[in-house]
């Protein structure tokens, strides 16, 4: 299947659906590289801290031993322990709102991060710049640097749903205007998402801006319906949107909303 | 799809957001009505989904659903976990069988063995190899270091510390070996300059202690641990080969499919290098540089070696090798 150029991946799951998820570009992962480093070093403190604290001043050369050994399994572990066991996301990429999945949309195993992670010693942004990890990212689909490549995973963007259901708002003038349009709205999808997105967008502007930004369209949707010329494109575009998607007025269901829909 | 039906199913969708919440990553944390419920609320929001696409339903509505979907799919098809039987045939049976029969193996073995024996051979035969290839000042510091017997204190500095040498050995050399399967990456080009760079250092620097006068000291330390460190640097450039080969033979497959696939191949290696070098840095802080006679430490090294070599032999058997690529 053909995929177009953009920055989401798509996964077909077995009861098709498509998902999407958006991936993460460099700047993000960078951020959140940055917060793990200092992550890192906090840990590396606190163990500092630790080991004097338990060996004291006389077991200086076993205190460094020890600390050695820590920074060892602090510096390789951290990302393979983060990212395999806390479901991909490492302190910083939970922060940013960032985690790796494998290339199916699944969950990444150990074994994908041990590969990815050691492989960041090459690619990171801590050798040459990260440019080996950048031009990867650019021409790779989903921004993956050679690490992600070779353990076939990538970062995404995570999309929580805020719980808002989209509710219009009826007037007398906008439910006149519906009922002039006929039963059924022909149109590509496309309209429909466009509609779609007004309508649930409109309430952010002020209602000069939004006659301005419905004008060119509710023109020709005016033409095609044979509305009054002076309607409101605003009225219009909303009224179109309603019938095509079958909105009603909720005057009778007010009462049914679920208790917990908050 | 409309505000009647988005309100209809909305319990549905409360319900589904729950259940995942309450799993988090984990199927077990929910009980068998909410296992049932999962996957028939799963099937219902596909379906929603779906309709809320096909009839334009309001963007957040869609975006809401979408990510819904994404998490119950997840928790409903998420990687297998750790199965504890299969993971002791990997280790025991499969992972020696690959090492055993992995032409990267033999490659950076040869490799590693041919220049170490080689430039040994050089600068155990003339002078001033030693000091080409090293320079003066390293020699100048080698001959320092294995000046005094292995295990004396040492008045200049502040005496011996094993467990500070062994913390030390431990992150320096893994760190080295991990960085040198990384670089595999590069078409497998990294790892094996990096292999050839230590096999020609390493060999000098045996070249030239054998011919001079603190052969013995050199010799007693080293002895014990060099079986383990050096079967691990050569298994990490063996594993780095490996993943580096995926790219250049790609066995009929996308060239970035047949990486994934020798990456995965290439851990078992990654997995026995530095376990190796942990044990190599132990041996090496607490063995090598004490004042345990000489024989002690080479009984050391020939155990070590015979753990290495049973290992291996474990994937002798036909069974080991039985569903496994070439």
């Amino acid at each position: 299947m053909h995929e177009p150029l953009d920055t989401s991946a798509r996964i077909v799951t077995p009861e098709r659906i498509v998902l999407e998820f958006p991936i993460a570009g460099p700047a993000r992962r960078l951020c959140a590289y940055l917060l793990d480093q200092l992550a890192m070093l906090g840990f590396m403190l606190t163990a500092a801290f630790a080991i004097v604290i338990m060996t004291g001043s006389a077991g200086l050369g076993a205190g460094t031993g020890l600390l050695l050994a820590g920074y060892f399994a602090i510096v390789w572990g951290y990302g393979i322990v983060c990212e395999g066991f806390l479901n991909g996301q490492t302190l910083g990429k939970r922060a940013l709102g960032l985690r790796v999945l494998s290339e199916q949309g699944a969950p990444i195993t150990v074994a994908q991060a041990v590969l990815r992670n050691v492989i960041g010693t090459v690619d990171g942004p801590a050798s040459f710049l990260g440019l080996l990890g950048l031009s990867s990212m650019t021409v790779s689909r989903r921004f993956q640097r050679l690490g992600d490549l070779a353990a076939g995973t990538m970062v995404v963007v995570e999309g929580r749903g805020d719980g808002r259901i989209f509710r219009p708002q009826f007037d007398r003038a906008l439910e006149r205007m519906i009922e002039r349009l006929p039963e059924r709205i022909e149109g590509s999808s496309r309209l429909g998402q466009v509609l779609a997105d007004y309508a649930a967008e409109r309430d952010r502007f002020l209602p000069p801006r939004r006659r301005e930004m419905a004008a060119p369209l509710a023109e020709k949707l005016i033409a095609r319906y044979h509305l009054p010329p002076d309607s409101d494109p605003d009225a219009v575009l909303r009224a179109v949107y309603l019938r095509s998607s079958g909105f009603k007025p909720e005057r009778s269901n007010r009462a049914r909303t679920p208790s917990g829909a908050a | 799809m409309n505000s009647e039906q988005i309100l209809k199913r909305n319990s549905d969708w409360l319900e589904l957001e729950q259940i995942v919440d309450r799993a988090g990553r984990f199927f077990y944390r929910l009980n068998a009505d909410e296992t049932l419920r999962l996957g028939a609320l799963h099937r219902a929001v596909c379906l929603d989904l779906l309709q809320a696409i096909e009839r334009d339903a309001p963007r957040e509505t869609v975006e809401r659903l979408r990510a819904l979907v994404g998490r119950s799919h997840n928790l409903l098809y998420r990687a297998r976990g750790l199965d504890r039987r299969a993971w002791g045939a990997m280790v025991f049976r499969h992972a020696p069988a690959r090492l055993l029969h992995d032409p990267a193996v033999k490659i950076a073995a040869a490799f590693f063995l041919g220049a170490m024996a080689v430039t040994a051979l050089l600068a155990a035969g003339r002078e001033k190899v030693a000091a080409t290839i090293i320079g003066q000042p390293m020699i100048e510091e080698l001959d320092r270091m294995y000046a005094q017997p292995i295990g004396r204190l040492d008045s200049s500095t502040m005496g011996r510390n094993d467990s500070l040498m062994a913390g030390f050995y431990l992150q320096h050399n893994t760190s080295i070996g991990l960085r040198c399967f990384a670089w595999g990456i590069v078409f497998g080009v990294g790892s094996l300059s990096e292999l050839l760079t230590n096999a020609i250092v390493l060999g000098t620097v045996m070249g030239h202690m054998a011919r001079g006068p603190y052969a013995a000291n050199f010799f007693t330390f080293v002895t014990a641990h060099s079986a383990f460190e050096l079967t691990a640097i050569m298994l990490s450039a063996a594993a780095g080969l490996r993943m580096g080969w995926g790219l250049v033979d790609t066995q009929g497959e996308g060239r970035l499919d047949s990486l994934k696939r020798e990456a995965k191949n290439a851990l078992p290696a990654l997995g026995a290098a530095v376990l190796l070098f942990i044990l190599a840095a132990f041996v090496e802080g607490f063995v090598s540089a004490s004042t345990l006679p000489y024989a002690a430490k080479a009984a050391v090294g020939m155990i070590s070696l015979g753990l290495i070599a049973s290992y291996l032999a474990l994937g002798r058997s036909p069974s080991a090798a039985a569903g496994d690529a070439p």
